[in-house]
């Protein structure tokens, strides 16, 4: 390769992900400089959001690149910048989130902050990463970061061993990516995405151990993606997680590794290949299946939420196979649409149920929600509307990304698919259903308390409200998620 | 703007009233807001062409282009009723109401509200994803009166209605999605209206169940014959009937019954004809088991409500039958039948809440003798009996008239067989009326000292004489509305096969 130096341009480019890890930086240098007395919550979480905007801000003026920079190791493009976007609104109700949680609150919190942003810059890089082994990186940052932020809970128990369920179990996912990876640099002489892209078609009959090496790298997403069966994790860390980090990781880490699967996706890296592509199916029909039937007997609301989002990941999952053989972008815009719908409905109701809880798992089954409804009359609304959107109900934004997903899939001719979903959609509503049946139908047996906070009420009603407008004017967050996709399939 | 109007305007207030925390304002407005959505229908009746089978008052706004789907409205003959009886049992249902739901009132009258925008969309929507996201969105509010507002088994009910119900729309949805790449595939752009629809050669092979045709059209039917429900399908409705409130049983009958008859009449058998007439013997055999089966069961229930809810089962029965008969008389009379079915079951479970409001007790066994103490209450209850059983004079006669004329031109069995459904009709009605109000009296008059057993009020006749009216106007001249469908129906039956809708301008 020959040899071109670092332009200044190039370099601007990183500036997003370098503000959020400054600002990342700041409150736990105040503490440091002020002897370790924490700064107060809202300064903390003000410093992060205002390195969330500025970012945000400055991804706005750059816009859009076609090209990679840095020898082809990152990428700009269309659809990096709506990710990034995503995740940036993510990490902000995240601290909102924050601010108030049981969990979180407290004498930790700049270190929380310090914590979530660098997550965020992990994310940053994977979206952007077009070479594999800067997606590992990637992916590394925002997980080692999560890993701690999992173990920094108040709780005594639950939130270590989530942690270190989560480690060992995401070390050695990272493990068989990296391994991965190295297989196919091995078959291929490259990390580069797109370079490896070209060379599927050939490589899917003629080399094993490239084969090898693309199931190994869908392993490693399939681990934060939690698709069946490297599921087993995601109750017990969703639940042992404080819950802002909860919602942090159920929507953030699974918008960008999906956006990594996105990536892959349609440099055609799972076709071709028609074994591979059944077993795919067949994970995704089983992701559905195992999530949503595991959630019916649960009692302990994140539980319930942690099964249902890989009941979720699978619905999606069927858009990223429909992808994989596509001509067009509509699936995988639709995987992006229900991605960011998915995050809003989540985000919401991971913020009430932070207001609910108490310490130590309290108040956090569905039996403490009844009569909540009535009781609390936005919250139970709210609540109940998240509910019927992760159920797909019209007129909200889960039954418009639903209707993507499986119109896709039956595009793509993968109509079977389509049905099990549907079918699926069907188990999911009875818990769901049972969440409302409880806030609206059951007389409350022992009054439950609810935290005050404006800023995760801010969260609620700004999820209630996209829940709704982007379900009733979708095309508005469609075609911004067409176009994206559109941008890396054209490479 | 009128149509848009009927079908919102309900929505609106109805998250307006939520807002209120007072109960008797709140209940004093909806009911007056449900009598101007009745006015303003009328409206609509007011300015109906009934010379032109196109459809009227249609309005057109692109609501997702990368589909094709559309913000698609309009009303023609099929529909006009369905409308006019839902706008106009609303405010019966209020007024009855009054006194019976105690609790949360305002989230009453919401839903309540949320519910008629529901039902009203579902029946004026020519789009087909616009009438699916009003067909879901109906299910939401009514699991949440059958929930909170319903007897012991409330839950067990809503769950109930609520997955049974989805579980025949989720198919549904899959077909519809199908039939939107056919409509890009046949005719170039990709659509979700209902005239596009209608437009399209859907795939059929007589010889084999896995044809697209066939396959959609029980996709369809499925969807539609939870709702009816028919026979095997049925067992969630004595369930939502008996544990819902008086109010939720009324529109669930009056309504929400018929959408799932409206659905075969408009989608199910013009989208696909050839499937709908393959398998037109079945439904025939269907229907007639389900109007005897029905009525069978109705005729051994020991709870007045279970009663009149196994009653649905057999009316609706007529209405299959009607609509497989594919002929004139058939179909006319199955819509008469479903307006009937409205009118005459509505004002049943009316009666039937009225008594168990004074007595909390709908066990047949414990009354008898009751048309002493409560005589107006037993005129107006013999009056929808007779309505029920379709004594000539009511508007039971004409429909169920119509319906076994137009099965008798088409299979003489089922007609007969269905005709004997008549008479099971007329047993365990009277049956049920001998038990109760005559003979000696049973425990709960006999110690009526303990529940005030007072003859009806001004507000509970106010209810009630509209529904009388509507039972003789409609048993005496059903040109009045039989005119306003003619053509429609008649546009519907004679193009079986190639049927097609316009809109007019």
């Amino acid at each position: 390769m020959e040899f071109t130096p670092i332009g200044i341009a190039e370099s601007l480019l990183l500036l997003p992900m370098t503000v959020v890890f400054i600002f990342a930086c700041i409150p736990i240098t105040i503490k440091v400089l002020n002897n370790n007395v924490e700064p107060s919550n809202i300064l903390s979480i003000g410093i992060g959001c205002c390195g969330l905007f500025i970012a945000a801000v400055l991804l706005r003026i750059q816009g859009a690149h076609t090209d990679p920079v840095f020898f082809g190791s990152l990428i700009f493009d269309k659809m990096s910048v709506m990710v990034n976007y995503g995740v940036l609104l993510i990490s902000v109700f995240t601290l909102f989130m924050s601010n108030n949680n049981i969990n979180t609150t407290g004498q930790s919190l700049a270190e929380h902050t310090f914590l979530i942003l660098s997550s965020v810059t992990g994310m940053m890089i994977l979206v952007s990463a077009s070479d594999l082994m800067v997606l590992f990186v990637g992916l590394e940052l925002m997980s080692l970061a999560l890993y701690i932020l999992i173990a920094l809970g108040h709780e005594q128990k639950f939130s270590k061993e989530a942690a270190f369920k989560y480690f060992i179990l995401g070390s050695f996912a990272s493990a068989l990516l990296l391994y991965g990876v190295a297989f196919a640099f091995g078959a291929t002489g490259t990390t580069q995405i797109h370079l490896i892209g070209a060379m599927v078609p050939v490589l899917m009959a003629t080399s094993k151990i490239f084969v090898l090496a693309v199931i190994m790298i869908f392993v490693g997403i399939a681990f934060k993606t939690s698709i069946f069966p490297f599921h087993a994790w995601t109750p017990d860390v969703y639940q042992g997680a404080p819950t802002p980090v909860s919602a942090f990781m159920a929507t953030g880490v699974k918008l960008v590794m999906f956006a990594v699967f996105l990536r892959l996706v349609t440099e055609h890296f799972f076709s071709h290949n028609d074994n591979l592509v059944f077993v795919l199916q067949i994970l995704a029909v089983a992701t559905m299946t195992v999530g949503n039937i595991s959630a019916l007997g649960q009692e302990n609301i994140k539980r319930i939420i942690a099964y249902s989002s890989i009941a979720h990941a699978g619905y999606m999952f069927i858009g990223v196979i429909a992808a994989s053989n596509a001509t067009t972008p509509d699936a995988a815009g639709a995987v992006l649409f229900y991605l960011l719908s998915y995050s809003v409905m989540n985000l919401g109701a991971f913020a009430i149920i932070s207001l609910i809880e108490k310490e130590e798992r309290g108040h956090q089954n569905i039996s403490d929600y009844s009569g909540l409804g009535f009781k609390y009359p936005f919250l139970g609304l709210a609540m109940a509307v998240f509910m019927l959107a992760l159920a797909g109900m019209p007129p909200t934004i889960g039954f418009i990304g639903k209707f993507y997903i499986f119109s896709a899939a039956i595009k793509e001719g993968y109509t079977g698919l389509a049905i099990f979903g549907v079918i699926n959609s069907l188990l999911s509503a009875y818990y769901y259903l049972r969440i409302i049946v409880n806030m609206y139908m059951r007389e409350s047996t022992h009054s439950v308390s609810v935290q005050k906070s404006a800023l995760t009420r801010t969260v609620i009603a700004a999820s209630l409200v996209l829940t709704f407008v982007y379900g009733i004017i979708s095309t508005q967050l469609y075609r911004p998620a067409l176009r994206s996709v559109q941008a890396i399939m054209k490479r | 703007m009128l149509i848009t109007l009927i079908i919102f305007l309900p929505l609106v207030f109805g998250i307006g009233i939520l807002f209120i925390k007072n109960e008797k304002i709140a209940k004093s407005i909806a009911f007056g807001f449900s009598v101007a959505e009745f006015l303003l229908s009328l409206v609509l009746l007011h300015r109906f062409d009934a010379s032109s089978v196109s459809l009227q008052f249609v309005e057109k706004v692109e609501w997702l282009p990368s589909f094709g789907i559309q913000y698609f409205v309009g009303v023609d003959g099929l529909s006009l009723w369905l409308v006019l009886l839902t706008t106009f049992l609303m405010p019966i249902i209020f007024l009855s109401s009054w006194t019976a739901i105690t609790k949360k009132v305002p989230a009453y009258c919401a839903a309540m509200l949320i519910l008629q925008t529901a039902m009203l969309g579902t029946f004026l929507s020519i789009d087909m994803i616009l009438f699916f996201v009003f067909w879901e969105l109906m299910l939401v509010p009514m699991f949440l009166l059958i929930g909170i507002w319903g007897g012991e088994k409330r839950i067990y009910a809503a769950y109930k209605f609520f997955i049974y119900t989805m579980l025949g729309s989720i198919f549904m949805m899959v077909a519809i999605i199908v039939l939107m790449f056919l409509t890009k595939t046949q005719l170039g752009t990709m659509s979700s209206s209902l005239l596009d629809f209608y437009k399209l050669k859907i795939p059929f092979d007589s010889g084999y169940f896995f044809n697209p045709q066939t396959l959609m059209f029980f996709a369809f039917s499925l969807a539609f014959a939870i709702k009816v429900p028919i026979f095997p399908l049925h067992t969630w409705l004595p369930d939502a009937h008996v544990q819902a409130p008086t109010p939720g049983s009324v529109v669930l009958a009056g309504v929400m019954l018929k959408m799932g008859t409206y659905g075969f009449l408009r989608f199910a058998i013009p989208l696909f004809p050839e499937a709908a007439k393959q398998y037109a013997p079945l439904f025939i055999g269907i229907a007639v088991f389900g109007i005897i089966y029905g009525a069978l069961v109705a005729m051994v229930q020991p709870d007045m409500k279970k009663l009149v809810a196994y009653s649905s089962v057999s009316h609706l029965g007529f209405c299959i039958l009607g609509l497989f008969a594919m002929n004139i008389e058939g179909v006319t009379g199955s819509l008469y039948q479903m307006l009937n079915h409205g009118v005459s079951t509505g004002a049943l479970f009316i009666l039937v809440g009225m008594i168990y409001e004074r007595t909390h007790s709908r066990e047949i066994s414990k009354y008898g003798g009751l048309a002493s103490v409560m005589p107006v209450f037993a005129i107006f209850f013999f009056i929808t009996t007779l309505s029920s059983i379709a004594v000539p004079g009511t508007n039971g006669f004409v429909g169920e008239f119509l319906v076994l004329l137009g099965a008798f031109k088409v299979n003489k069995l089922a007609a007969g067989l269905a005709a004997t459904g008549m008479i099971f009709g007329a047993v365990y009605m009277l049956w049920m009326y001998k038990r109760i109000f005559f003979g000696t009296a049973g425990h709960i008059v006999a110690d009526g000292d303990k529940h005030p057993l007072i003859d009806l009020n001004a507000r509970e006749i106010a209810v009630l004489v509209p529904l009388m009216i509507l039972i003789f106007w409609m048993g005496f001249f059903p040109g009045n509305f039989l005119d306003k469908t003619k053509v429609s129906i008649e546009h519907l039956v004679r193009n079986h096969g190639q049927y097609t809708l316009t809109m007019n301008k």
